[in-house]
């Protein structure tokens, strides 16, 4: 046998010596959920504190002048339009989508790529917008995962270590810090939001500070999945209902949402919602309708409104975001789709190849 | 999770923990590394599992390659070296000493050497796949290969000079 056969046989050899599996998908489980941060405990005397709060109808504060005014949306047409605005290498410039949004980063899905070549390119690598020159830059391979900001040029990138960090298109260290968690990026890219295992803590852009604030999180339907509202100055949580029977091979059951004051994490008020809002853009511009997902039925988004909880419309995707529009993009691994939020398609594009496979945050221009 | 996805995770480490265990082991020589590797992999599957689901197998092997080459997870332990297997006479079976010792040399690759050689010669892979697994170029997988070869070359070909001085010598 020549060398190659040889090797063939021996790596065969040791694969053939491959321990035999053993409670493997329970310890995955175990390992999983941890990494999920998961957080399941006990209802108890927390029942007491929130009694008295009152649900009420809607989920803005009424005469909150914060809230950015919503941007007419174009009216429906019956037949679904299909177009692409972007000529060119999608990378040279903004790349357009629907309803007026911006890629504004790509993110890799394939989580572990902790020392791959430094060497990956816009086609394949974590990307993000850079404001400056108006063009997709290349980030450090090291990084797991990249949520873009909105607006501003910043990403959160995840090191796969338990850490975040702020970075830009212009590459260097950043400003990084010991959190575990997934960030929700505010709609004025100045601030992070993420769970603890406390309640949740919010991080600034430009400096990196981090603030905490404690909530109720035993409330927390499998995961706390926090959101921002409106407004930036609130953030909301949904609840699980403490009187539906609990299982580790069910999903809990979603009884409403609760809404904090992000400044000092004092709960506002409820509403009653039965889902898990999204975490980035999950709420109209006017806070009257929400993209939740349905923790027991799955996809698609269900479009409910705030004040009664009654759902108006299903958007199918995994990657779905309300625009300042009042309209909905879900984004696939092919295309963008513009729904009104009924569910109703108004306009599709086609998505470039490169695209595939890979997390796509959206924003302004 | 949703019941069905739960039942789908736990279907499919049933169905492929065994060939992800193979992977693990021919990547790292060593049976309790292997099974962190590959409980590591799955665990990051199952917190991703109703993104993930429908490739999910090529997303655990992603996983499991590049945690093995990153170094991040490897285990301190040395690989287990199997004494127990060598034949009691190796001249008289010349392939399997040759084949132990080309296991030993394998071993003692850079990580990344050996996942290009794991990739190659137990999962088939092409060039293109191997550098897609990997996260690497086409050319850089070649190169590797080529240097991983002559290295187990160099290190059979001293196995062989010593085993030889110590046929010599007895």
């Amino acid at each position: 046998m020549n060398l190659e056969d040889n090797v063939r046989a021996a790596v065969r050899d040791l694969a053939d010596d491959a321990p035999v599996p053993h409670d493997l998908a329970a310890v995955a489980r175990v390992r999983g959920r941890r990494l999920r941060r998961r957080r399941q405990a006990g209802f108890g005397a927390l029942v007491v504190a929130v009694v008295a709060i009152v649900v009420t109808p809607f989920a803005l504060p009424r005469g909150d002048d914060r809230i950015p005014s919503v941007v007419p949306a174009p009216p429906a047409t019956d037949t679904p339009k299909t177009g692409n605005p972007n000529t060119g290498n999608w990378w040279e410039s903004p790349y357009r989508l629907p309803g007026g949004a911006i890629i504004t980063a790509l993110s890799h899905r394939d989580v572990g790529l902790v020392d791959a070549p430094p060497d990956k390119t816009v086609h394949d690598g974590n990307v993000l917008l850079n404001r400056k020159t108006g063009k997709y830059a290349v980030l450090p391979a090291s990084y797991y995962t990249i949520w873009g900001a909105p607006v501003g040029g910043r990403a959160v990138a995840s090191d796969g270590e338990g850490n975040i960090g702020i970075v830009d298109a212009a590459g260097g260290r950043g400003i990084w810090r010991d959190i575990a968690a997934d960030p929700v990026w505010s709609a004025d890219g100045t601030r992070i939001l993420f769970a603890t295992d406390e309640g949740f803590g919010i991080m600034a852009a430009a400096t990196g500070e981090v603030r905490y604030r404690s909530t109720p999180m035993d409330w927390c339907p499998d995961f706390c999945t926090f959101s921002w509202l409106p407004g930036d100055q609130q953030v909301a949580v949904a609840r699980r209902d403490p009187e539906a029977p609990q299982s580790e091979d069910q999903p809990d059951v979603v009884k409403d949402v609760a809404i904090y004051a992000a400044a000092d994490g004092r709960l506002v008020r409820i509403v009653p919602v039965p889902g898990v809002p999204l975490r980035q853009d999950a709420w109209s511009p006017d806070g009257r309708l929400v993209l939740v997902r349905d923790p027991v039925l799955g996809q698609p988004n269900h479009v409910v409104e705030v004040g009664t909880g009654r759902g108006i419309g299903r958007i199918p995707g995994e990657n779905v975001h309300f625009l300042p529009n009042g309209q909905i993009l879900s984004l696939t691994d092919r295309e963008a789709v513009l729904y009104d939020p009924t569910g109703k398609p108004l306009e599709t594009q086609t998505l470039p190849y490169d695209l595939r496979a890979r997390e796509l945050s959206i924003g302004r221009l | 999770m949703e019941q069905s996805l739960e039942a789908e995770f736990t279907a499919f480490v049933t169905e492929r923990g065994s060939a992800l265990l193979r992977i693990a082991h021919a990547l790292t020589g060593d049976r309790r590394t292997a099974e962190d590797l590959v409980q590591g992999a799955l665990a990051k599957a199952y917190a991703r599992w109703p993104r993930i689901h429908a490739d999910a197998e090529a997303y655990v092997r992603r996983i499991i390659y590049n945690d093995q080459v990153s170094g991040w997870r490897r285990a301190a332990r040395r690989p287990e070296v199997p004494y127990a297997d060598l034949p009691e006479n190796p001249h008289r079976d010349q392939d399997v000493a040759e084949r132990l010792a080309l296991r030993q040399a394998l071993l003692s690759l850079p990580a990344r050497q050996r996942a290009v050689l794991v990739l190659r010669y137990l999962e088939d892979c092409t060039v293109e796949e191997t550098a897609r697994a990997l996260g690497c170029r086409p050319g850089t997988v070649a190169s590797q290969a080529s240097r991983a070869l002559a290295k187990l070359r160099d290190l059979i070909g001293v196995a062989d000079e010593r085993a030889w001085s110590m046929e010599g010598k007895s």
